[in-house]
This record gives C-alpha cells, structure tokens and sequence, in this order.
C-alpha cells in the first residue's frame, strides 16, 4: 500500500517508529511513483524551512538572560497580586477606585484599561498622578503579612457573577441582552459584542482585622468600631464590549491584540456603604498608599467627589500621557502611552460610561465617537 | 447565578512559586524564540513572553494538562494575533525597519536591511495562513517533537504529520505566487 504524504513527511523528520520506518522505506525501494512524492515532499520542506531560518533570531537579537526575564517578571507579579486585588477589593468596596497603581507600569494600556473598565463605573473620570517608588515603599510594609490580606478576603468578600457573557453578532440582540439602550457604531456590520453579565461584590467589615492592616501601611485612618459586621455592597450593572470589525475575538473581549479597536459601555455602578464611613477620609488614605504625603492627600481628596468619580491612577515616568479633552460633547480623559500606538478614551455621558480603546491619535478617536448613534 | 468566591486565589491550586519559576527557566527561551519567529521584534517578543506567562499565573490549566503544549498554544496565538493586527504591526514593521537601515558599527547594513526585506516577505505569507497551520510551521521549525506540536496545538501526535505536510503545500504555494503576495496584513487567511 503506498504511503501517503503525513506518512512520508513523517518520516523526512524521522517521527516513525522503526517498524513503520522500516516498512516504508521498503515500499520506497521497489516504487518509483512514492520516491518521486518523497523527494517533493523534502523539498516542500526544504523551500518552508529556508524561509523560516530567516525568522530565526540572529546572535544580537537573542532574548535577555532568564534569570533576568524572570527577575523582572516576578517583580512585577509580586506588585500585582495579591496587592493589586487587596487594594481593589477594599478599596473599590468603599467607593474608591485605586486599582491600576502598579499595573500601569508594565502591562499594556489595553489591558490595564480594560480590567479597570470592566469592574467599575462612576460619573466622572479624574486623572491623580503618582510617584511608583513612593507607593512601592508603602506596599513594602505590607509584605509578610499577603496570608493575612487573603484570609481577611476569603472570610469577608463574595463575588456575585449574575450568568455569564454572551456573544452576539447582531446589534439588537446585543442591546436587548444588555438591559440598556447603548450607543452602537453605525456602517460596522462585521463588529463583535460582548455582553458581560452584571456583578456584585459583597465585603463584610471585619473592624479589628482590617484595622490592623490599615495600620500596617501607615495611613491616617482609623474605621469605626460600629463599622464591624457591616456590609459594604458594589453593584456593577451589565456592560456592553463592542470589538470593531477586523479584530481576531478568539480569545474573547479581554485578550484583544494590539490596534483593536474596541468599546465598553455601561451604565453607573452603585456603592452601598453604611452610615458612618467617612469616604473622603477614606480616599484621602488612598493616596497616601499611592506614595502622597499626609498634607498632600488632604488637599487633592478635599477637590474629588469620592463618591461619584473613578479615579485613574497614572503613575509619573511610565511613559503614560493623559490629557482633558472634550468628546461625545463632554470632558474626556485620553490616555496614551509612548511605546505604543493605543489609546484609551474616557468619558461619562448620561449615566453611561464609556471607554473606547484603539490604535491612532485623538482625531482617529474622535472620528470613531462621531459614529456612534 | 455563579457565586464565585475569591477567583484570584482559588483558582491556582498546584502551580506555586517553586513549580512556577522551574517553568519559566523551562521555557521562556523558547518561548521568546517562537515569538520572535512571529513579530521579529525583540521588545514585543519579550512582552508577549511576559503575557504568556501572566496568563499562565494567572489562570493555569489543569494539572494533568500538558503545561508546556499550554505554553506553546497560548504563545502562538498571541504571536499570531499580533502578526496579524495591521496597524500595531505596521508601527512595528516601521521600527524594526529604522533599526535595520540604522548603521551600527559591528554589522553590515545593506546585509541587516536586505534581511528585514526577506522577513517581511515571510511574515506576509503566514499572515494569510490560519492559525493553526502558522502553529504548525513554527513549532516544528522550532524543535519540537510531533508529540509537543501534538500536545499545544490540540490534535493526536499521528496526525501532526498530515497538517504538517498540508500546511507546508499552502506555504510553498504562497511563496511560489512570489511576487503577486499582497503586502497588507489584514488579509483573510486561506483555508
């Protein structure tokens, strides 16, 4: 029986055991017509692998040693997590959002913009700068103590997912599915959308645990005693993801390569924290964990409206710029970053926050928010 | 209604810092080196590295998973979806291209920009290949066995040599159409 080509390609990289080896190779003896379609075979090969040698790093494009990728990669990891969902937990559970602090530094605008965007809404956008160096030295006083923080987070916080994300094709069944009239781009028949069910986050105040923790970053606040076994509730209603036509969504509306563009909506979350909370205090001990001296936090958390505006925490010297424009009609914050061609756009418009995330400048943009209807 | 409770750290069960890092030292090499074979730039090779691994951490597969076919399944089709976003390329395209025509003192530039050319040309043709045939191409260029290609690209070790063979004809027929390839990256793959 003559070999077909999965056999013989096989056996050009020497895949076969020595029976089926042994075999073919006999056949390959007494048939002219198979030694014809093995040489073609090798020599499909051949032109493949020739063009791909020319992908092959040469010796000055190497990648850096591993102990090196490794070091900066745990680096960062440490930076993120767990620290990076303690913070996001408490403090978006009091209605203050100081997620990204350390994200920022390294990970994509992309990506950051969508793990903040997809978790929170306010009403308005305000951008706070800070010095990474000085926040790191106040997470440093936090180290040692990560089995604390997630017990705290395993005994007091639920996560309330409301079904699962659906994908549509067509608009309509998109804007049904999401429970609000959102804004859809006209003239993009071939966009993707993403309906992302609505989540609820539960933290119950454990007064003494969570004291101690606050303590140990050596911030100015102190949680009422009263607070103790009260329950501070974030509802974050349905969110919309439209992917613009062109983009590969295999990996859903989180993993979009680079030049994607793509737009979150949604409607304002709400916070629901017991009497007694002092949020500006609390908002004030956020930046101070940013790195803000006392003095400072008082003044800038005394201009915030802690309890409507989601706070975007860019940190100085990662090469992210913001800027206050206008879009949609309304103040935007637009963020780009220098070592790419992404940007992310903010806006709040008629209780919806919107997010617009593609590759161009602020006209590419703006161009985009004209076609939404 | 899923009640999920504390996602970031149930959800990592057998992948520790010891098991993790024994990993990366595994891996990461080559990882940036199938990458690098995709987007030929060593910045985005190394941050696509990094994400690979971030979602390794973040998310890992089963522990009866085959970790490494993880790695190279997930590393592909990120190299593959950047391959294959026309503007972030083009920006990409245009830097790898100054460095190429830059003079530096200790290579050829007439040699370094002839070579961008030539990379270019190759790239063109997998952006018009499906993923799992560009999976295919790299992986075995790379060094892995059938039975690695087998484990990240989903399918059984006996028919890597099928999809092998076969990519390699859609590969060969692209190059051959030689000049007639068109140059934009945001052409439809051919099945």
């Amino acid at each position: 029986m003559h070999p077909k080509d999965d056999l013989l390609r096989a056996l050009v990289d020497q895949e076969l055991c020595k029976i089926q080896t042994d075999q073919i190779k006999e056949h390959l003896r007494r048939c002219p017509a198979c030694s014809g379609r093995l040489v073609a075979v090798q020599s499909r090969a051949k032109v493949v692998n020739t063009s791909l040698d020319r992908l092959t790093p040469t010796a000055r494009e190497l990648p850096r040693a591993t102990q090196s990728a490794y070091q900066q990669f745990s680096k960062v990891r440490k930076e993120i997590s767990p620290t990076m969902f303690t913070k996001r937990s408490f403090w978006a559970s009091l209605g203050v959002i100081a997620v990204l602090a350390v994200a920022l530094s390294i990970t994509p605008v992309r990506a950051w913009a969508s793990s903040l965007l997809n978790l929170f809404r306010v009403q308005q956008v305000t951008v706070i700068s800070f010095d990474p160096q000085a926040a790191r030295e106040g997470r440093d006083s936090l180290s040692g103590r990560e089995d604390a923080i997630e017990q705290v987070l395993k005994d007091n916080l639920e996560i309330v997912e409301q079904g699962e994300m659906q994908t549509f094709s067509r608009p309509e069944e998109a804007a049904q599915a999401a429970g609000f009239t959102p804004r859809l781009p006209v003239q993009n028949e071939s966009a993707q959308y993403f309906v992302k069910p609505a989540m609820q986050a539960n933290f119950t105040i454990d007064q003494p645990t969570l004291q101690a923790l606050i303590d140990a970053v050596d911030v100015d606040l102190q949680i009422p005693e009263s607070m103790n076994g009260k329950v501070v509730n974030l509802d974050v209603p349905t969110s919309l993801v439209t992917i613009y036509g062109g983009c590969p969504v295999d990996d859903g509306p989180d993993s979009l390569p680079n030049g994607c563009t793509s737009l979150i909506q949604l409607p304002s979350p709400s916070v629901n924290a017991p009497e007694g909370l002092d949020v500006p205090k609390m908002g004030e001990a956020m930046l101070q964990f940013l790195g803000y001296s006392a003095d400072e936090a008082r003044s800038l958390s005394a201009r915030i409206d802690w309890t409507t505006t989601l706070i975007l925490p860019i940190p100085q010297g990662e090469g992210i710029a913001n800027q206050d424009v206008t879009a949609d009609g309304v103040p935007a914050t637009f963020l780009t970053h220098e070592d790419s061609q992404d940007y992310v756009l903010v806006w709040v418009k008629d209780g919806i926050l919107y997010a617009l995330q593609g590759a161009g400048n602020l006209e590419d943009a703006q161009a985009i928010v004209a076609t939404l209807q | 209604m899923t009640v999920n409770r504390l996602r970031l750290f149930g959800s990592r069960t057998w992948l520790d810092e010891r098991a993790f890092e024994a990993i990366f030292y595994d891996h990461y090499p080559r990882i940036f080196a199938i990458l690098f074979r995709l987007v030929s730039d060593r910045l985005e090779a190394d941050e696509l590295a990094a994400e690979t691994f971030w979602k390794l951490w973040e998310k890992p597969p089963a522990q009866d998973e085959n970790v490494a076919g993880w790695l190279y399944r997930v590393a592909t089709r990120l190299g593959y979806n950047a391959l294959r976003a026309t503007r972030r390329r083009a920006w990409y395209e245009q830097r790898a291209g100054k460095d190429a025509i830059e003079p530096q003192s200790s290579v050829d530039p007439a040699g370094t920009a002839e070579q961008h050319i030539e990379r270019q040309q190759v790239r063109a043709i997998l952006r018009q290949m499906p993923l799992r045939d560009v999976q295919i191409l790299i992986l075995r260029h790379s060094g892995l066995s059938y039975k690695e290609i087998a484990a990240a690209a989903g399918v059984t070790p006996t028919s890597v040599g099928s999809l092998l063979a076969r990519a390699e004809a859609k590969f060969e027929a692209l190059y051959r159409r030689g000049e007639e390839l068109p140059r934009s990256s945001g052409s439809k793959p051919v099945e």
